[in-house]
C-alpha cells in the first residue's frame, strides 16, 4: 500500500511539473511588444522617406493648385453645385486638406532632416530642408500666420504648437535655405539615388532648386522693408558659384512620372482624381490673353470645343454656366495622363522673378532679356520642339516687352499654369493681372465689394484641436479669421 | 461538486448521490434521467417479496418519478404516474425515497402491507453549484452578483442553425447582433456597450477554461456600405458557432464586472462560460444518436409595390420600351433608368421588353406584368445535422466521452453555405489517490465552397436586387454565360447594369471559399495535497488555421480580367495556469482561499496575397496573375501574465463575503503602465435563513457587489513604427502618434440584487440593478496636424451604463399530469456618454453618408446623427382665412417652385438611439405526460436604426410609400416660406416631377431623417413540440434507453415598424460587427425543424 502511495505521488509530481514547465517557457516579456511587421521608429537611412515626400508632398500642392489657385485666378471655372471657389466662396472642407496634407509631408521632410543629422548625411539634410520649406511656404502663403517654430516636433508627445507671425516664418525659411545651400556636398553621391524621383540623385540640381526657391521667397517678401530682399537677391545674382540657380528647363523642379504604379500622375487613369471634371471649363482671363496673341501653348493647355477656344467668367449664375458648359473648352487630356509631369518650380518662373527684380531695380540686368528668356522657357517647357522659333511670338504686340510690370506678370501668369500657387501669390503682392468678378461672387469687403480672397481661413482641424493658440493668432491679426485680412507679405512700403 | 469517493463498490448511496448531484439538470427532465440511471444500475435479484406502495406529497397528491431504493443493494425503481411503485425487498430492509425538492425519507420494512409514504417538501435551498470565472465551482447562494445558467436541454432542444440564437430573449441583459449571412457570426454584448470601440464591448467566450478566439478577421473588404466597392466583407464565421452545442453540459452567463473580475482584461465586457460534458457518471457504455433538420425560408420582405414597372420619372409614363422603338406615329421610345420604377402601370398592355428578343433579332411585344424581381432568387435553406455520442465509465477510475457530429448548411442564396465536422473527446481518470486528470479536446473542420459577400457593393447580390425593378424576371439574369459572350471585353455580366455583377454571376463565378481546421482543448490536473488544500494545474489551447480564397471571374466589375486572393490565418491562444484552493472551518465560519496564476499567449498570423488579372481565364492561382502579386503580411504576439486570489467567508451558510483581486501584466502596454490591479467585493445574505419569514416566502436573498476591471489594448500600438510605402524601399511616417503612456481601459461597476422565491418556489423573482462607468477609454483623438501627426491615442472619455434586469419565474400549474413553467425576463439599459476627450465633441463610431453613429457628450453611446427636413423655426406662424394665427413651428418647409421638401444639410442632428431602451422575453413550457409544448416570445423596444436599403428602394419608387401622386402629382404636407413678405403659407405647389419629390423625401445621399426607423419588435421566436416516448414502449425495444422527437419553428411571426428585413440589424465592416446602419441586408428567415434523438 505504501509503495502504491509513493508511486501515485511520483506520477502526480511528474505530471504537475510537466504542465508547469509548459506554462513557463515563454519568450522575453519586454521584447514582445516590438512590432515584427514594421520598421521601428528611429534611425533609418533618410532617403527611405524621400520618395513619398516628393511624390505625395508635391501632389498635394498640385491638387490645391488645381482646386484653389486655378479657380481664384480664372485659369478655369468649376461650376458644380458644391464648388464655388471661383466665386470666392470656399467650403469649410476645402481648407482642411491642404493644412493636414502639407503639414503631413512637411513633417516627413523634417523627420528626414533629423535622420540625416543622425546618420551624418548632409545631402539628405539639405534636400529634406528644401522640401520642407517648399511645402511650408505654400502653407504660410495660403493661411498667413501658422505654427512653425513649435510645429513638427516628431520626437515627443505632441504639444499644442503656437502660431508664428508670417514675417518670422519667412526670415527663418530664408536662413534655413541658406543653411541647406551650405550643407550640400555635390561630390558625395546620394545613397539610393533612384529614391530621388525629382533629380535622380543629382546634388547640383538640388542645390539649384534650393537657391531658386530662395529667390522665389525673396521676391515674395520683397514688398516689406523688414527684409532686405534687393540686397539679398543681388548677392545671389553676383555669386552664381555660391548660389547656383536653374539655368534651363532641364534642371527645373518638374516631377516626371514613369506612369507605372506607384509613380503616376494622379489625374491619370491610374489615379483617383478627375481633372477633366464635367463641370470644369477654361477661364476667360487666361483664354483671352492667350488667344489674343496666338499663344503656341494654348492647344497644350486646352482642347478646343466646337473648333474654338472660349473661356468662362468666374462668379456667374446658373444660366450663364448652363450655356457655357457647351461652349467653353476644357483642359487638354494630355494634362491627365499617367505620365503628365507636374511642377514644383519651373525655369520660366525664375526668369520672370529676375525680370521683375530687374524691372524694380532690385538687381542689375536687363528686365527684357529675363522676360524673353521666361516666355521662351515656358514655350519650350510645353512644346519640346527645338526648331520652334519664339521670336515671332515674342515680337507680337500683346507679348512684346513694354517695360510694364503688367506685361511681366501677364506672361508669368500664363507660364504658371498648373504650377503651384504662384499666380494667386503674385496677385496678392501686385494686384495683377486684374481679375473680374461676377454677379454671384462673394467674399464681400466692408464696402460690400466682392473681393478675391487675401488668404484662406483656418481649418476646423486646427481651431478645434489647438484652440488657445488659434484664438491668439486670430486676435493677433485683428480678430477676424476671414478671407479679407491681408497676409504679411502682401503689405509693405517698398512698392 | 463531485460525489465523495468512498472505498466501496458502487452503492445505492452513490446512486442517490448522483441523483442529488445531478440537480444541474432541468428539474422537469429528472424523471427521464432517473429512469435511465436506474435501468442501467438495477439488477433484479431473484425472488424476494414485493413491496407495493404509493408516494404522496403534503397535499396527498401522488408524486411521479420518485426514486425508491433498497439501502445497501442495487435494487431500485421509480414511482409511476400514480405515484405507485413495486420493489422487491426483505423484511427489515430500508427503503430510501428520493426526489428533488423534497426531503429524503427512510422507511424500514416491517410488514408487506401497501406502504404510503409522504414526502415533505424541502425548505428551499440554494445549494446549486455553478461554474464561475476561471471554472471555479461555487454554490449559487454565496454569489454576490447575478448570473444566468442554461442547461444542455435548454440549448439543444431547438437547435437553430446557430446555437446562440436559441438564447435570444431568455437571458436578461444579453444582446446579439448578427450581420445576416450563412456563417452567423454574432457580436454578443452584456449590459450595454462598455467601450467606444465596438470590438471592446464584446463578451468573452470560455469553453472548459479555454478562452475561445471569437474575433473576426477581415478579408479585404472593409465596409458593408461602399456602394462603389466591389470588395465587400465576407463573414467567414467566428469561433462561437464552431462549438457543437451537443457537447455542452451547461452555460453560465457572467454579466457584471464582479462576476468576471477574476478573468481579467479579456472579460471586461462579461463572459459566457461553457462547460462541456464529460463521460458517464456510472458504469457502462451509452450511445446516443440524433439528427436534426432545419429548413429556412426567407419570409419577411419590404413593402413592395407591384403596380408600376420600370422607367425613369421623366420618361413617358404610358409607354415602355427596352430598346429604341418607333411606333406607328413615328415617335420613338427608349426608356432609360431600368433601375427605377416610375414607369407605366401594370395593366397587361403589350410592350417591347427584355426577354422578348426573337431569333431573327427583332423584338415582339409581351404583356406588361409584375414579375419576381426581388424575392425570386432566394431558395429554401436546409440545415442538416447528424451526431453520435459514445460515453462510458469503467466503474472505477475512468470515464470518457466521444462525440462526432456533422452539419451540412445549405443557405438561402443559391450556391452558398458550409459544412462542419466536429469531433470531441474527453476523458477523466483518477490515476492516483490524490489526483484526477481530465483531458478534453475538440477538433473542428469547417469548409465552404462559397460564402456570399455582405452589404451593398457592386459585387453583392443585394446591390443588384435593390437596383432591380418590378417588371424584371429574376431568371433573366440566370444565363449570364451567354450574356458575357456578347460583351467579351467589357466588365458586364448582367442584362441591365454595366456597373454591378449579376446575382447568379457573383454566386456561381466569384467564389469565396473557406477551409478552417480548429482544435481546442484542455488538460486539467486536480491534486488533493491535503484534505483541505488542493492544487489545480491546467493547460489549454485554441488553435486554428483558416485558408480562404476569393475569386473574381473574367468580366467582373472592376476586374475585367479577374482577380484572385489567398489568405492564410493562424491563431493560437495558449493558457497555462495554476490554482491553489484551501478550505477551513472555524465554528460557524467556513473560509475558503484561492490563489492562482495564469500565463496567456495570443499569437496571430495573417498573410494574404492578391493577384490582379488572371492570364488564363478560369485558372485561379497566384502564378497566373498578370500583375505582380501583392502580398500583405501581419503577425502579432501578445502575452498577459496574471496572479489572482479570492477569499470567501461563509457564516452559518447564510452570510457570504467574497473578495477577489487580480493583477495583470500585459505585453501591450509600456513597462510603466503594464501592471494593473483590479479588485472586487461581493456580499450575499440569505435573509430568509437569518430571520424567520412567513411561510409564503421560501427564500429571500440579497446580494451586492462592486468591481473594477481593466482592459488592455492591441499589440504594437504604443511604439511608433513606419508605415509601408508603395514605393520600393520606402517607408511612411505614421500619422498617428503612438503614445507610450496609455493606461488600461477601466470599467467600474456595482450592482444590487434580490432573489426572492415564494409559495414553495412556485413563484421566483430575481431583480438586479447595475451601474457601470467605463473610463480611461483608449481612443484615437485628433490633434492639430501642425504637430506632425493627425491623431494621438490616449486615455479619455467616460461612458455610463445602468439598468435593471428582472427574471420572473412561475409554475402556475403543477400536478400529476400537467406542469406549466413560465419565465419572463426583462432588461432595461440606460447608456450615456459623460465625456469624451478634451476638445472633442463627437466620436464617430461608424458612418455611412448621410447617417453617422456618433457618441456625443450627454447623448447615448451609439446615437444616430444625420440630416433632416428644414423646419419652421420657433415663432413661425400662418394666418388663417379667419384672420387668426396658427403656430407652425417644427413643420416641414417646402420649396415653392418645385414643391419638394427642403432639407437642412448643414448640421447633423440627433435622430435616435441605436440601443434599445428595454428588452423582454416570455417563455412558457407545458409538460403533459410525455408531451412538452414550448413557446417563447421576445421583444425589444426603443432602439432605432438607419436603413440605406429603404432609402434606395423608396426614392426609386419600389415601395408602396411612393405610390401617391404618380400621374397626378401631389402636394407635400407642410409650409412654404416667402422671403419677400417674410411670412409662411401653406404649401400649395403640385409637384410635376414625382421622382424628384420622392428623391428629396427619401434620397439616400442627403436625407437621413426619413430613413431612420424604430427597431422595436416582438417576435414569436420559437414554438416547439416534443415527445418523449413512454418508458414502457422503450423497454419493449430491449436496446433503447430513451427516445425523443421534437418539432419546432423559429421566427414564426413578427410585429415591427422596421421596414427592411430583420429589425435586429447589424453590418459587418472589415472585422467589426456594427450596429445602427443597415445597407443591403439579407431577408429574415422563418425556419422549421425536426430533432430526433435516440439513446441506447
Amino acid at each position: 500500500m505504501i509503495a502504491m502511495k509513493k508511486l501515485d505521488l511520483f506520477i502526480t509530481t511528474i505530471i504537475s511539473l510537466l504542465i508547469l514547465v509548459a506554462g513557463t517557457s515563454c519568450s522575453k516579456f519586454g521584447e514582445m511588444n516590438r512590432d515584427p511587421n514594421k520598421i521601428a521608429f528611429g534611425e533609418i537611412p533618410p532617403t527611405k522617406l524621400l520618395q513619398n515626400i516628393i511624390y505625395s508632398g508635391q501632389w498635394n500642392v498640385h491638387l490645391r493648385s488645381y482646386s484653389i489657385n486655378s479657380e481664384l485666378m480664372n485659369y478655369a471655372v468649376n461650376f458644380s453645385n458644391n464648388n464655388n471657389t471661383s466665386a470666392y466662396e470656399i467650403r469649410a472642407a476645402e481648407v482642411v486638406s491642404p493644412w493636414t496634407q502639407l503639414y503631413r509631408w512637411a513633417s516627413s521632410a523634417h523627420h528626414m532632416y533629423k535622420m540625416g543629422e543622425m546618420t551624418d548625411d548632409a545631402n539628405s539634410m539639405a534636400i529634406a530642408l528644401t522640401l520642407k520649406i517648399y511645402l511650408m511656404e505654400v502653407l504660410t502663403a495660403m493661411y498667413g500666420d501658422i505654427p512653425y517654430s513649435e510645429a513638427l516636433r516628431w520626437d515627443e508627445i505632441p504639444k499644442k504648437p503656437k502660431y508664428d507671425r508670417q514675417k518670422e516664418i519667412y526670415i527663418s525659411m530664408l536662413e534655413e535655405l541658406d543653411y541647406a545651400n551650405e550643407l550640400y556636398i555635390p561630390s558625395k553621391a546620394l545613397d539610393y539615388p533612384q529614391r530621388d524621383l525629382l533629380y535622380g540623385g543629382n546634388i547640383n540640381n538640388w542645390k539649384k532648386f534650393t537657391n531658386s526657391l530662395r529667390f522665389r521667397i525673396l521676391m515674395r517678401v520683397s514688398k516689406s522693408l523688414e527684409i532686405d530682399s534687393p540686397t539679398l537677391m543681388q548677392e545671389m545674382i553676383d555669386n552664381p558659384t555660391e548660389y547656383p540657380m536653374f539655368t534651363g528647363n532641364e534642371d527645373a523642379a518638374i516631377l516626371r512620372y514613369s506612369g507605372i504604379s506607384p509613380a503616376y500622375n494622379q489625374f491619370g487613369p491610374l489615379g483617383s482624381y478627375d481633372a477633366m471634371h464635367t463641370n470644369t471649363r477654361a477661364g476667360k482671363v487666361l483664354i483671352d490673353l492667350m488667344t489674343q496673341s496666338g499663344d503656341p501653348r494654348l492647344s497644350f493647355y486646352f482642347s478646343p470645343r466646337n473648333g474654338q477656344y472660349l473661356g468662362m467668367l468666374p462668379g456667374q449664375d446658373a444660366n450663364y454656366n448652363a450655356v457655357m458648359v457647351y461652349e467653353a473648352c476644357n483642359y487638354n487630356t494630355n494634362l491627365s495622363t499617367n505620365t503628365s509631369p507636374t511642377t514644383l518650380m519651373n525655369y520660366a518662373e525664375l526668369c520672370f522673378l529676375k525680370s521683375e527684380a530687374a524691372f524694380r531695380n532690385f538687381i542689375s540686368g536687363d528686365a527684357e532679356t529675363f522676360y524673353n528668356a521666361g516666355v521662351t522657357a515656358s514655350i519650350r517647357q510645353w512644346r519640346n520642339e527645338p526648331a520652334y522659333n519664339t521670336n515671332t511670338f515674342l515680337n507680337s504686340s500683346s507679348v512684346k516687352y513694354n517695360n510694364t510690370l503688367l506685361r511681366i506678370i501677364e506672361q508669368k501668369y500664363i507660364s504658371q499654369f498648373m504650377s503651384g500657387m504662384e499666380a494667386w501669390n503674385d496677385y496678392r503682392r501686385t494686384g495683377l493681372p486684374v481679375m473680374p468678378t461676377g454677379p454671384i461672387s462673394g467674399n464681400f469687403n466692408q464696402n460690400g465689394v466682392p473681393t478675391l480672397p487675401t488668404r484662406l481661413f483656418y481649418p476646423i482641424t486646427t481651431s478645434s484641436t489647438n484652440t488657445e493658440n488659434y484664438e491668439a493668432a486670430v486676435a493677433d491679426m485683428g480678430g477676424r479669421d476671414d478671407m479679407l485680412t491681408p497676409v504679411w507679405f502682401s503689405i509693405g512700403e517698398r512698392y | 461538486m463531485q460525489p465523495k469517493e468512498k472505498n466501496k463498490l458502487i452503492s445505492d448511496e452513490k446512486i442517490s448521490n448522483i441523483i442529488q448531484n445531478s440537480i444541474t439538470m432541468n428539474r422537469s427532465l429528472k424523471y427521464i434521467f432517473s429512469v435511465a440511471l436506474l435501468l442501467l444500475s438495477c439488477t433484479i435479484f431473484a425472488q424476494q417479496p414485493i413491496i407495493v406502495g404509493v408516494v404522496l406529497d403534503q397535499e396527498n397528491k401522488p408524486i411521479t418519478g420518485v426514486s425508491v431504493m433498497v439501502e445497501g443493494t442495487r435494487s431500485a425503481t421509480i414511482t409511476d404516474n400514480n405515484g405507485e411503485f413495486k420493489i422487491e425487498a426483505k423484511e427489515g430492509a430500508v427503503l430510501l425515497f428520493n426526489f428533488i425538492g423534497f426531503t429524503t425519507e427512510r422507511v424500514t420494512i416491517s410488514n408487506f402491507n401497501k406502504l404510503t409514504v409522504t414526502l415533505q417538501e424541502e425548505r428551499l435551498k440554494l445549494g446549486e453549484a455553478v461554474v464561475t470565472a476561471l471554472g471555479i465551482t461555487r454554490s449559487e447562494k454565496s454569489l454576490g452578483y447575478a448570473l444566468t445558467k442554461m442547461s444542455s436541454e435548454q440549448i439543444n432542444n431547438t437547435l437553430p442553425t446557430y446555437w446562440l440564437d436559441g438564447l435570444a430573449g431568455k437571458v436578461a441583459g444579453l444582446n446579439f447582433n448578427q450581420p445576416s449571412g450563412p456563417s452567423g457570426s454574432t457580436r454578443v454584448t452584456l449590459r450595454g456597450e462598455s467601450s467606444l470601440s465596438p470590438d471592446n464591448s464584446r463578451t468573452l467566450f470560455v469553453v472548459d477554461g479555454v478562452p475561445i478566439n471569437s474575433e473576426l478577421y477581415a478579408s479585404g473588404g472593409t465596409t458593408s456600405y461602399s456602394t462603389g466597392g466591389v470588395d465587400n466583407p465576407i463573414d467567414y464565421g467566428d469561433g462561437i458557432n464552431d462549438i457543437n452545442p451537443e457537447d455542452m453540459d451547461n452555460i453560465t452567463i457572467l454579466k457584471g464586472a464582479a462576476a468576471t473580475a477574476l478573468y481579467g482584461s479579456k472579460a471586461a465586457a462579461g463572459a459566457i462560460i461553457i462547460t462541456t460534458k464529460g463521460g458517464k457518471a456510472d458504469k457502462g457504455i451509452g450511445v446516443t444518436v440524433g439528427t436534426s433538420l432545419n429548413v429556412q425560408k426567407a419570409s419577411y420582405w419590404p413593402d413592395f409595390q407591384n403596380e408600376y414597372g420600370m422607367g425613369s420619372p421623366s420618361s413617358n409614363k404610358d409607354v415602355y420600351s427596352h430598346y429604341t422603338f418607333t411606333d406607328e406615329n413615328g415617335i420613338s421610345y427608349t426608356t432609360s433608368s431600368q433601375n427605377q420604377a416610375w414607369g407605366p402601370r401594370f395593366e397587361g398592355q403589350m410592350f417591347y421588353q427584355y426577354g422578348a428578343l426573337q431569333e431573327d433579332g427583332t423584338y415582339v411585344a409581351t404583356p406588361w406584368v409584375a414579375r419576381d424581381w426581388y424575392k425570386g432568387i432566394y431558395e429554401e435553406g436546409v440545415n442538416m445535422k447528424n451526431y453520435i455520442i459514445l460515453e462510458g465509465n469503467n466503474g472505477k477510475d475512468f470515464s470518457g466521452r466521444l462525440s462526432f457530429s456533422q452539419t451540412d448548411n445549405k443557405w438561402i442564396l443559391p450556391n452558398t453555405g458550409d459544412n462542419t465536422t466536429n469531433i470531441m473527446i474527453s476523458a477523466t481518470t483518477k490515476f492516483s489517490r490524490f489526483a484526477k486528470l481530465t483531458v478534453k479536446s475538440t477538433l473542428n473542420h469547417k469548409s465552404s465552397d462559397n460564402l456570399p459577400q455582405l452589404g451593398l457593393g457592386r459585387g453583392t447580390v443585394p446591390y443588384l436586387l435593390l437596383w432591380g425593378s418590378p417588371g424584371i424576371d429574376i431568371n433573366w439574369y440566370r444565363d449570364y454565360k451567354e450574356w458575357v459572350k456578347k460583351y467579351p471585353n467589357t466588365a458586364r455580366n448582367n442584362i441591365f447594369y454595366a456597373n454591378s455583377d449579376g446575382p447568379f454571376f457573383s454566386l456561381y463565378e466569384n467564389l469565396n471559399t473557406l477551409d478552417r481546421r480548429r482544435a481546442y482543448g484542455v488538460a486539467d490536473l486536480m491534486i488533493d495535497i491535503t484534505p483541505k488544500l488542493s492544487l489545480q494545474l491546467r493547460s489549454s489551447y485554441d488553435i486554428f488555421n483558416d485558408f480562404r480564397t476569393q475569386r473574381k471571374a473574367y468580366n467582373s466589375v472592376n476586374y475585367l480580367k479577374g482577380r484572385y486572393r489567398e489568405q492564410l490565418l493562424t491563431s493560437a491562444n495558449l493558457n497555462n495556469d495554476f490554482l491553489f484552493k484551501y478550505d477551513e472551518s472555524i465554528g460557524k465560519f467556513k473560509l475558503q482561499g484561492l490563489f492562482g496564476g495564469i500565463i496567456s499567449n495570443m499569437i496571430r498570423n495573417n498573410s494574404s496575397v492578391v493577384g490582379t488579372g488572371m492570364d488564363i481565364e478560369g485558372q485561379y492561382t497566384i502564378t497566373n496573375s498578370i500583375a505582380q502579386p501583392v502580398p500583405s503580411l501581419f503577425r502579432s504576439n501578445k502575452q498577459v501574465n496574471s496572479l489572482y486570489g479570492m477569499f470567501e467567508a461563509n457564516y452559518n451558510d447564510y452570510l457570504f463575503l467574497s473578495i477577489t483581486g487580480r493583477n495583470d501584466w500585459s505585453s501591450t502596454l509600456s513597462e510603466e503602465y503594464n501592471s494593473y490591479f483590479y479588485p472586487s467585493v461581493s456580499l450575499s445574505a440569505i435573509l430568509s435563513d437569518i430571520i424567520k419569514m412567513p411561510h409564503q416566502i421560501s427564500l429571500l436573498k440579497l446580494r451586492a457587489s462592486w468591481a473594477n476591471v481593466g482592459n488592455d489594448t492591441s499589440p504594437y500600438v504604443i511604439h511608433s513604427s513606419y508605415g509601408a510605402s508603395s514605393f520600393p524601399g520606402g517607408v511612411l511616417m505614421p500619422t498617428s502618434f503612438s503614445n507610450p503612456n496609455i493606461k488600461p481601459e477601466m470599467v467600474e461597476s456595482w450592482e444590487f440584487g434580490v432573489d426572492a422565491r415564494f409559495f414553495k418556489s412556485r413563484l421566483n423573482l430575481d431583480v438586479t440593478y447595475y451601474h457601470s462607468l467605463s473610463y480611461n477609454q483608449i481612443v484615437n483623438t485628433p490633434v492639430d496636424p501642425s504637430t506632425g501627426y493627425q491623431t494621438i491615442r490616449f486615455n479619455a472619455g467616460k461612458l455610463m451604463n445602468s439598468g435593471w434586469e428582472v427574471t420572473l419565474g412561475a409554475i402556475p400549474i403543477r400536478n400529476k399530469n400537467l406542469r406549466w413553467n413560465s419565465t419572463i425576463v426583462f432588461t432595461k439599459n440606460n447608456n450615456k456618454v459623460i465625456e469624451l476627450a478634451p476638445g472633442v465633441d463627437t466620436w464617430v463610431v461608424n458612418s455611412y453618408s448621410p447617417a453617422q453613429i456618433e457618441a456625443r457628450p450627454g447623448g447615448p453611446i451609439y446615437g444616430i446623427y444625420g440630416y433632416g427636413f428644414e423646419r419652421a423655426p420657433e415663432g413661425a406662424y400662418v394666418t388663417l382665412s379667419d384672420g387668426s394665427t396658427q403656430s407652425i413651428a417644427g413643420e416641414v418647409l417646402y420649396d415653392v417652385v418645385t414643391g419638394y421638401p427642403r432639407l437642412a444639410t448643414s448640421e447633423r442632428v440627433f435622430l435616435g438611439n441605436v440601443l434599445p431602451k428595454w428588452k423582454g422575453g416570455i417563455t412558457n413550457s407545458i409538460l403533459w405526460r410525455g408531451l412538452r409544448f414550448h413557446i417563447s416570445i421576445d421583444g425589444s423596444f426603443g432602439g432605432k436604426a438607419y436603413s440605406y436599403s429603404h432609402a434606395l428602394l423608396s426614392y426609386t419608387g419600389k415601395l408602396k410609400n411612393s405610390l401617391p401622386g404618380r400621374y397626378e402629382g401631389l402636394i407635400g404636407d407642410g409650409y412654404v416660406y416667402d422671403a419677400n413678405s417674410d411670412s409662411y403659407h401653406r404649401n400649395t405647389t403640385v409637384t410635376q416631377y414625382i421622382g424628384g419629390y420622392y428623391g428629396a423625401y427619401y434620397q439616400s445621399s442627403s436625407n437621413t431623417e426619413t430613413n431612420v426607423f424604430s427597431t422595436s419588435f416582438i417576435k414569436l421566436r420559437e414554438i416547439r413540440l416534443e415527445y418523449n416516448f413512454p418508458r414502457k414502449l422503450i423497454e419493449k425495444s430491449k436496446v433503447l434507453q430513451g427516445a425523443s422527437i421534437a418539432l419546432f419553428g423559429t421566427n414564426l411571426a413578427m410585429w415591427t415598424k422596421w421596414p427592411i428585413n430583420d429589425p435586429e440589424v447589424a453590418s459587418l465592416d472589415g472585422s467589426t460587427i456594427n450596429v445602427g446602419l443597415e445597407a443591403g441586408s439579407f431577408p429574415m428567415t422563418r425556419s422549421y425543424g425536426l430533432n430526433l434523438r435516440l439513446r441506447f
